[in-house]
């Protein structure tokens, strides 16, 4: 599956370096034109660019979004009337020669190539909208001449420009969604969920500086372009808040899942390691991105129980522990982390973790998939004590079979040695 | 215990104050009014349609007290497209049809502050010779000059209008002076501000010189409103990560019964003695946070064996002390472990808190707040502004407790 990935994502790469050959193999003269003719919009237009692929946001789930680069990219394709100039009446090639300058003086700034196809995405879909815009004929003019005619209604250009700059950004979204599908082994439709949820707000807001722009040039001149970015610029700062807040919040649960390593109740890393495991498992089974982060919480902090025991369970396995005693540990773990109104589905998911698969079949108790897995998780992770030596890996997973039906969900378990395999199968692959 | 007679002379005095901004609102109107400078009928009528989706959406406070609100763009828009008026009728409406639930008389000083800031703006923006529909505008020259110059003076005294106001009726109330809640408002939404002029900017260019019409807002509010959507989530994960602490406490408080609601007492009359003290907010977070913290040390001993003070305190900024948001916190934990006369004055406004909970706690009426404060001063454990500033809080503490 991770070949897949790269694959895919070495593919989107050449295809952006197939569209940028196209650009200056065919387009060449035309590019050079339109730096000579107009190197007040191609010039600024390159720095915006260049700035925007550097100005990156990762999100929270990893997504990584460049809005200003996009936003810039798409309002050099709209671009037309400028005040006190000539019209940027640059060849589709010319703009994506454009676009592309400012992302290889990133990639020079950077040092280096982005693994994950960002940046090939973005060329692609600037390249469609531009020769969408400048190059396609609908009834005898191209829409980007539609738009210079003054008996075209400026909100009609308005609202045509942002229709297709909506394209544009959805082809973006969906292939970086293909990319990280195969990459995270999920499927395609739970990745664009997962993209709308996590980043439509800001990906509409990208629809508005192209519009904003081509409509503003005709009477603020060149600084139309800076000026479009603004409302992008105040994006990306609210943006950039709210991923850092999200990393300080994930760093906090680490130290909170530390607390019982610290007093001596589990093995050192024990909660990082299952929450790892539990995250490998969610996404093998296709669970969305919420869901995978709900879970990765609820392993981080699964073993806060064990604070109120007196004396410490050996090396805080509770996968030792007696049934009812484990109920008691997800319990008391549950009603701390309680104490947290926004905590309430981790709360409910650390102590249905603690229930055996037989209850869920025989008595029909609540167990969701998010706490068999963790709960397949927690038992691995216990039985090897962290080792990863083939040894202990077989009889920990002898010792989970043993229990297969009674006390874990065999497609979960089937999961876990799908997950250990691909991760065996990365440290030592196949000549 | 506040005496009725207070309480009540605070109320009138508020109830006078807003009926001065409220006559002040209608002078300004009378003034625009005779002047003749009148809205143009069809743009204020497309401003107030375009104000209901904004109306429903609302405004963001965030946890750090900033509110951001969308009409705040729209009010600046209509001060200088459609002049004081405009801008007035459009602020006063925002403030009375406010969604949250508030008291009459909080909805009215609203109406009154919203509307006395637009039309503050639409002055500035007409005596700067700002373009009223400035259709006619080119050229950068002309836009800075007849746009966006005026509407920056403009925005600038809206600001500073709408802090001067809140200030007043926060002295009243609160008693908090006039100099601290403006400092603390215009360095909370200054930046914020400037941000909506920037918008209004480009929603004026757009509608008027480009000739895009209303359906400019659609192209300024749809950013806006992801900028409210990144900041709402933002404030949420905020919360939820103040929340996070909650759960260190209650891993001490299922550990040491015998220390449940310890640290919330200990830590609201720690932070009320900080904000009277007059600590920065920043501060004042801090205090609230190690105020939580101060006890978490005791999770390190499995062995029950109950460990010293300043071992506690120790431990606990070693619990927390890679979390960055925590870095003011975990500085003043540190403290609260150095001896008793090498303290910060946040370690020893928690140190006199945790002292007082402990003394009320053990036996109700045993033990005034005077004579434990008496006690800490005496002993080198508080200094005299701490111990007054503990005394104000505990008084206040009472006084709801009371009611």
């Amino acid at each position: 599956m991770r070949a897949l990935a790269d694959r895919a994502s070495l593919t989107l790469r050449a295809l952006g370096a197939l569209l940028l050959l196209h650009a200056l193999f065919g387009g060449w003269s035309g590019a050079v034109d339109a730096f000579t003719a107009h190197p007040a919009i191609t010039f600024p237009g390159i720095a915006l660019v260049a700035i925007g692929e550097r100005a990156l946001v990762r999100m929270p789930s990893g997504r990584v979004l460049a809005p200003i680069s996009s936003a810039a990219g798409m309002a050099l394709v709209a671009f037309g009337a400028v005040q006190g100039g000539r019209a940027f009446d640059a060849a589709p090639t010319a703009v994506v020669l454009v676009f592309a300058s400012g992302q290889i003086i990133a990639v020079l700034l950077d040092r280096g190539l982005d693994g994950s196809g960002g940046r090939a995405a973005r060329l692609v879909s600037i390249g469609v909208m531009a020769h969408v815009v400048r190059g396609l004929d609908i009834g005898g003019r191209t829409l980007w001449e539609w738009q210079l005619l003054p008996s075209t209604p400026r909100w009609l250009v308005a609202l045509g420009l942002v229709a297709t700059a909506g394209v544009a950004l959805a082809l973006e979204r969906l292939l970086a969604a293909v990319v990280r599908s195969l990459s995270l082994h999920t499927s395609l439709a739970t990745s664009l969920r997962d993209e709308v949820e996590e980043a439509l707000p800001f990906t509409v807001s990208t629809l508005a500086p192209a519009p904003i722009a081509t409509l503003i040039a005709p009477v603020a001149g060149v600084l139309a372009l800076p000026m479009a970015l603004l409302p992008v610029l105040i994006n990306v700062l609210s943006l950039r808040r709210y991923a850092e807040v999200g990393r300080t919040f994930r760093q906090t649960l680490r130290t909170l899942s530390s607390l019982t390593d610290k007093a001596g109740y589990t093995l050192a890393d024990h909660a990082h390691r299952t929450a790892e495991l539990t995250r490998l498992m969610a996404r093998r089974l296709d669970l969305p991105d919420r869901d995978v982060r709900e879970l990765e919480y609820a392993a981080l902090l699964h073993d806060l129980g064990q604070v109120s025991l007196e004396e410490p369970i050996p090396d805080g396995a509770t996968v030792l522990a007696a049934p009812a005693d484990q109920r008691m540990i997800a319990r008391t773990g549950a009603d701390i982390i309680r104490h947290g109104s926004d905590f309430a589905a981790v709360a409910d998911l650390v102590e249905q973790q603690a229930i055996q698969h037989r209850a869920v079949l025989e008595h029909e108790e609540q167990a969701p998939l998010s706490a068999r897995i963790l709960r397949v998780a927690n038992a691995f992770d216990d039985l090897t004590g962290g080792r990863s030596d083939p040894r202990a890996v077989a009889a920990a997973l002898e010792r989970i079979h043993l229990g297969l039906g009674y006390d874990y969900d065999p497609e979960v378990v089937a999961v876990l040695e799908a997950v250990l395999a691909g991760e065996s199968q990365a440290a030592h692959p196949q000549t | 215990m506040r005496s009725p007679a207070g309480a009540g002379g605070r109320d009138l005095w508020a109830l006078s104050y807003v009926a001065a901004l409220c006559v002040l609102c209608l002078a300004s109107f009378s003034l625009a009014l005779h002047d003749e400078v009148l809205p143009d009928p069809a743009t204020l009528a497309v401003i107030l349609a375009l104000a209901l989706p904004l109306w429903w959406i609302g405004e963001t406070t965030l946890t750090t007290g900033v509110t951001i609100s969308m009409s705040s763009v729209l009010t600046l828009v209509a001060s200088a497209a459609v002049g004081p008026v405009g801008g007035g009728v459009l602020g006063a409406l925002f403030g009375l049809l406010a969604r949250d639930r508030m008291p009459v008389i909080a909805r009215v000083f609203n109406a009154a502050l919203f509307s006395l800031a637009a039309q503050v703006a639409g002055w500035a923006y007409r005596f700067l010779e700002g373009s009223s529909l400035p259709v006619d505008l080119r050229g950068v020259g002309e836009l800075m000059t007849g746009l966006a110059l005026p509407l920056l003076a403009a925005d600038i005294l809206q600001a500073l209008t709408n802090a001067l106001l809140l200030s007043g009726i926060v002295r009243i109330t609160e008693g908090v002076s006039v100099r601290m809640t403006l400092s603390r408002v215009l360095l909370r939404s200054g930046a914020i501000s400037v941000g909506y002029g920037v918008l209004a900017f480009l929603l004026l260019v757009l509608w008027f010189p480009a000739g895009v019409g209303p359906v400019s807002a659609l192209l300024i509010l749809v950013p806006l409103w992801a900028a409210h959507w990144g900041y709402t989530q933002y404030d949420a994960q905020t919360r939820t990560q103040e929340q996070s602490l909650d759960l260190l406490v209650g891993a001490l408080e299922t550990k040491a019964p015998d220390l449940c609601g310890h640290s919330a007492r200990v830590s609201d009359l720690a932070g009320r003695a900080a904000e009277h003290l007059g600590l920065s907010d920043g501060e004042v977070l801090d205090v609230r946070r190690a105020a939580r913290l101060h006890d978490v040390g005791r999770l390190q001993h499995a062995s029950g064996r109950r460990p010293r003070h300043a071992e506690r305190t120790l431990v606990a900024a070693e619990l927390v002390e890679g979390l960055t948001f925590l870095s003011g916190a975990t500085e003043v934990l540190r403290s609260l472990s150095a001896v008793p006369g090498e303290r910060s004055a946040p370690a020893q406004l928690i140190s006199g808190a945790a002292a007082l909970d402990r003394a009320v706690s053990r036996e109700a009426g045993a033990e005034s707040a005077d004579e434990v404060i008496a006690g800490l001063q005496s002993g080198g454990l508080v200094s005299a502004p701490i111990a007054d500033a503990l005394l104000w809080a505990a008084g206040r503490s009472a006084g709801r407790g009371a009611r």
